[in-house]
């Protein structure tokens, strides 16, 4: 029976007139696979090395915990993401062509943040992109590939329409740019270096030699303040990006699976809200062993994802029950179509909004963590420990006032961005 | 929701008591004889399996048993029994701050929308949720302390509870306003006073800067409504319709956020208290961390864990309420 | 009218009951019977209208039909298969000869997807186009719904509710079904613009053979549609005719449904009835035959005995005990009592 009626399905629509498939396409797809099997590979094999020492050595449950978020995890998400996408060209299935441009560079990004091994698979994706290019390949994608983005080069025109307009948005963007040019460029103006003390010249105030003065073991504090900017940036986003991976694997999970799932991920995230964010970090901290910054990072990062697996789940529970979700299911739509074409991007938009604002939050916790001593190492150049060792001279300002404003300035244009972000995305104030 | 939260919390706390801290540096140290190491392991069901040390643990807690706190060096009910107060001292103030200011701060933000009141509000909320406590806390005290005696001026307390060396203090319930009230000691009620002007105005700008937003954006909403608009075009006055109509229903989002913030405030006292020598649960914390501690961690934690159960339930109670749609059957 | 035909559908004893939970544990307290043992069959090439009021379950019998919701107890035989039993592929396949237009055509299309794409979707997923070929073939559908090129890559909210309703059927005929459930498709839109897209659907219907399943609360939409009527209340069918509902009502329900609506006649003096009481709640339904509470006709044997659907001649089916006996014209001492209340 079940034969029969596909059968006249098949004949009733008009059958597919069969493409001849260039050779560059299925190089291309090959090529694809092969990355994405590689660095799935090397984060299986890393995953298994991590295990191994946990069972040899005895390394800290929490810090395999670490090593897995920070190292392994996206390489084996990545890897398999790619994979997926070289099958899909191999089948020509053509969304999977624009999934290889963005996909392969989103990849070699992380590739090249993660050093090692993974910077060479950086090559392979840039072989892809090249095959993508070239003329046999391009006939299969590129003029309905225009055709899609042309739409939503539209919208986004209008988001940016709608950002100039909101001064408060621009303000942060300029302030937000002004800190990562900072960062960049700190090598290049700052007078001395993040750990360079000039041992005769301690506790000056602000003059033409240090013109925000210097720190009791004669660091200079507007050469560290800024040097720190490398340092808190680079927190405040990988701690925002991995729990908000994490989270929103998770809160997805619990919102399409529903029932006991469900029960136990919002059990364990209710736990999660009830322990003191501070503290709860410092708890892990000492677990780690080391106080130093990859050990604040990893701390925050299991503070944080709860936050983000609690907003996306309740997301996906009310794109779930949309009436378009239903039309999709009833013309044959599987479960994870519905999932990743219609869910995920219906609630994606809070949850950004909610990263944003999170930054100067993860900002401002990590630092106070640095205050009290459970942060970065004595000596780095980092807001919070600039702070703490100022506090013993409250009376002298500067080695206080610079810093923090540092961080406020910094954590209010996250903030203003990210509010400015929210009134911008609602749906009342679009046109729709 | 409340129940499995703290068992939740609990198992946490065991299992860094437990498993990742050493349960038996609590009876031991390094003049213990070992001979005596054996005994006390027995007696005090060390070698039994995990579980039945979680069941031991359970009944130490509810015993009221909560262990020995080498930083304050007292049993650590002692040591709760003296800080608790300070720090709920601490928080009530500031969060009596922050509602009586932030509340109609969002009002008049909400009601005169993009006009200049409504901008200078706004950035004075995103800079209270951008601000670094502890940096706050510095900069009041160089001022309101540190430049206030420089030029003369009557100036605030760097930190304590009261000037211990001018005003004597016996406690009572350890709620020194209360316990000043009682014994109708007022030179020691306004010194209290004082020393809390500081830490409670740093701990409830955060708290104010968040129900600030919530007040506006909820006000904003309401306002929206078509009930507004009726009650309007009845032609009753602004005020009314303000303070009448929607205040009440703007009010039900700025509860649960209330409520929420109560648990951040202790969050935050931890950063506070430890700037202005406040002898509370969060200066005695952050010490215990640093001595790995463990007893008091735990205590901490679980009291947090509690304080932030309650003020869910309370404020689901209040949403009843405000909200007849809600009703608890 | 067309009277006989192989029946493309055959629906017997279905019932969809949702469960009611409450308490800590999530205990059944009760259920809402939204359809309670309907049965019906709809004949190859028809357009079967569904009428009721809203709430009385026409829109859940449209779902479970097309297994959209799983239901309770019964059969839904398509094709000598019982969908109501088949497994996931068997679903699979049985979409593909299915179709839906919801009432709602904003909330039915995805805010973030383009035409082309939603449009497509139906095509993709069950591996029919992909590519340029997927293009040619979307805009073909749209053309045939009145719809041009320059359509293809706009988003849902940059159209009009009639376009957008026209957007939904051409999804909705995309697989080329054999059945299309239409659930309430002009209640969201205008009259001038409603009439538009009835005749669109008629003209689609007799292009692609198809088979509609037309649900809507309007009388006269319904009667514009379709080829039979189904009268459904609390879940229950309680007249299906072949004949004109507005001349030929035999349920007490149908009579006072149809002479509710209005009609264009000045001199017209109607027979307005007006229904007493409220309409009961699904929950705790009346014993019986479900609308005895509010009959004017109602026994004894009413309250007691649920009446099976009759045939009354001609496929006329009616579920009354005393159908065919009652005086529905409204003589003149009835119209007085009528006026009175």
């Amino acid at each position: 029976m079940t034969e029969r009626s596909s059968e006249t399905i098949v004949s009733e629509v008009e059958v597919i007139e069969v493409v001849p498939v260039s050779p560059m396409v299925r190089v291309l797809g090959i090529v694809q696979t092969l990355v994405g099997a590689v660095s799935a590979g090397i984060g299986l094999l890393a995953f298994l090395l991590v295990i191994r020492n946990f069972i040899l050595a005895n390394v800290g449950f929490v810090s395999i915990i670490g090593v897995v978020i920070l190292n392994v995890g996206p390489l084996v998400l990545v890897g398999l993401f790619l994979v997926n996408v070289g099958m899909s060209i191999l089948s020509l299935e053509t969304s999977a062509f624009s999934w290889v441009i963005y996909g392969n560079l989103l990849s070699g990004a992380l590739y090249l943040l993660m050093g090692g091994l993974a910077v060479w698979l950086t090559l392979g994706n840039l072989l892809a992109l090249v095959l993508l290019m070239t003329p046999a390949a391009r006939s299969y994608w590129w003029a309905l590939f225009v055709e899609d983005t042309r739409p939503r080069i539209k919208e986004i025109r209008y988001s940016l329409y709608l950002v100039r307009r909101s001064p408060l948005v621009v303000a942060g963007i300029i302030i937000l740019i002004g800190y990562v040019l900072i960062a960049i460029f700190v090598p290049y103006f700052a007078p001395y270096g993040p750990e360079e003390r000039i041992w005769t010249e301690t506790l000056q105030p602000p003059g033409p030699n240090h013109i925000w003065g210097t720190d009791p073991n004669g660091g200079d504090v507007f050469s560290m303040v800024m040097w720190a900017t490398q340092i808190d940036l680079k927190i405040a986003v990988s701690v925002v990006a991995v729990a908000l991976a994490i989270g929103t694997l998770i809160g997805v999970a619990a919102g399409y699976f529903g029932g006991a799932v469900d029960e136990i991920v919002m059990r364990i995230t209710d736990v999660f809200f009830a322990f003191p964010g501070l503290i709860l970090a410092m708890a892990i901290v000492s677990a780690l062993g080391e106080r130093n910054l990859d050990n604040i990072s990893v701390a925050l990062m299991i503070v944080w994802w709860p936050t983000y697996s609690r907003l996306v789940r309740g997301q996906v529970l009310i794109e779930r029950e949309k009436l378009y979700v239903e039309a999709a299911r009833s013309v044959g739509a599987s479960d994870l179509r519905i999932m990743m074409t219609h869910i995920l991007p219906n609630t994606i938009q809070p949850v950004i909004v909610q990263a944003t604002l999170d930054m100067g939050g993860v900002l401002l916790t990590a630092a106070g963590l640095s205050f009290i001593g459970y942060g970065a190492e004595a000596g780095t150049a980092e807001w919070g420990l600039m702070i703490s060792t100022g506090q013993d001279h409250f009376t002298l300002f500067w080695m206080i006032f610079y810093p923090g404003m540092a961080m406020l300035l910094c954590a209010l244009a996250f903030n203003l961005v990210g509010d400015g972000v929210r009134d911008i995305m609602d749906p009342k104030l679009r046109r729709r | 929701m409340s129940i499995p939260v703290i068992i939740g919390v609990l198992a946490i706390t065991f299992v860094l008591a437990y498993v990742v801290g050493n349960p038996l540096a609590i009876y031991v140290n390094e003049r213990t004889p070992p001979q005596a190491i054996d005994q006390i392991i027995r007696h005090h069901g060390l070698d039994q399996p995990l579980y039945v040390q979680f069941f031991l643990y359970l009944r130490n807690l509810v015993m009221g048993d909560w262990g020995w706190s080498d930083t304050a060096n007292s049993y650590v009910v002692d040591a709760i029994r003296r800080f608790f107060p300070a720090t709920i001292e601490l928080s009530i103030v500031a969060m009596i701050i922050a509602v009586l200011v932030g509340i109609p701060l969002g009002i008049v933000s909400a009601t005169r929308k993009d006009q200049i009141v409504d901008h200078v509000t706004r950035v004075i909320a995103l800079a209270g949720v951008s601000m670094p406590i502890f940096w706050f806390a510095l900069m009041l005290k160089y001022l309101l302390y540190y430049q206030f005696f420089i030029w003369g001026l009557p100036y605030l307390p760097e930190g304590g509870r009261y000037s211990i060396v001018t005003v004597t203090y016996n406690p009572v319930t350890n709620f020194i306003l209360i316990d000043s009230l009682i014994t109708g000691n007022l030179v020691l009620f306004f010194d209290a006073l004082v020393h809390l002007v500081m830490p409670a105005a740093c701990l409830g700008y955060l708290t104010l800067a968040i129900i600030t937003r919530m007040m506006r954006s909820s006000m904003l909403e309401v306002l929206k409504e078509d009930y507004i608009t009726l009650a309007r075009s009845k032609g009753l006055r602004e005020r009314v319709v303000i303070y009448r109509h929607a205040l009440r229903n703007a009010m039900i989002p700025t509860v649960t956020i209330i409520g929420l913030a109560f648990g951040g405030l202790i969050t935050g006292a931890v950063l506070t208290e430890t700037i202005f020598s406040w002898p509370g649960l969060g200066r005695w914390a952050v010490r215990s961390i640093l001595t790995s501690d463990i007893p008091s961690i735990n205590a901490f934690t679980l009291l947090v864990a509690i304080i932030f159960v309650s003020a869910n339930l309370i404020v689901d109670l209040i949403y009843g309420a405000l909200d007849p749609r809600i009703r608890y059957g | 009218m067309m009277t006989i035909g192989k029946p493309l559908i055959q629906v017997k004893n279905l019932k969809k009951y949702f469960p009611l939970t409450g308490g800590v544990f999530r205990k059944v307290l009760g259920y809402v019977r939204a359809v309670d043992d309907v049965s019906f069959d709809i004949i190859e090439g028809e357009t079967l209208g569904l009428v009721g009021e809203s709430g009385c379950g026409k829109t859940t019998a449209g779902r479970t039909i097309l297994r959209l919701i799983p239901p309770t107890a019964g059969e839904i035989i398509f094709e000598g298969r019982d969908i109501a039993q088949v497994k996931r592929r068997g679903i699979r396949e049985y979409r593909r000869e299915t179709g839906i237009v919801f009432q709602d055509p904003m909330a039915s299309l995805d805010p973030r997807l383009t035409i082309k794409n939603a449009v497509g979707e139906p095509l993709l997923v069950n591996g029919i186009a992909r590519g340029y070929r997927l293009r040619e073939m979307v805009l073909d559908l749209l053309q045939k719904v009145g719809l041009t090129e320059d359509h293809l890559n706009r988003f849902p909210h940059e159209f009009s509710r009639g376009q957008r309703q026209r957007i939904s059927i051409a999804r909705a005929l995309a697989l080329n079904p054999k059945f299309v459930v239409m659930d309430e498709p002009t209640s969201s839109t205008d009259v001038s613009v409603q009439a538009q897209t009835l005749n669109l659907m008629k003209d689609l219907q007799a292009e692609f053979e198809l088979t509609y399943l037309f649900i809507s609360h309007n009388l006269s939409v319904v009667k514009h549609m379709s080829d039979r009527v189904a009268v459904m209340y609390l879940g229950k069918i309680l007249e299906m005719t072949p004949r004109d509902i507005f001349e030929e009502a035999m349920h007490p329900y149908s009579a006072a449904l149809v002479s509710a609506v209005p009609v264009p006649n000045p001199e017209y003096r109607g027979r307005a009835q007006v229904l007493a009481g409220e309409v009961p709640s699904p929950i705790n339904p009346p014993t019986g035959c479900r609308f005895h509470p509010r009959c004017r006709f109602a026994k004894e044997i009413c309250r007691e005995d649920v009446p099976g659907l009759r045939d009354m001649g001609e496929g006329h089916l009616v579920a009354c005990h005393f159908a065919g006996e009652l005086d529905l014209e409204y003589k003149e001492e009835v119209e007085a009592a009528v006026v009175g209340a």
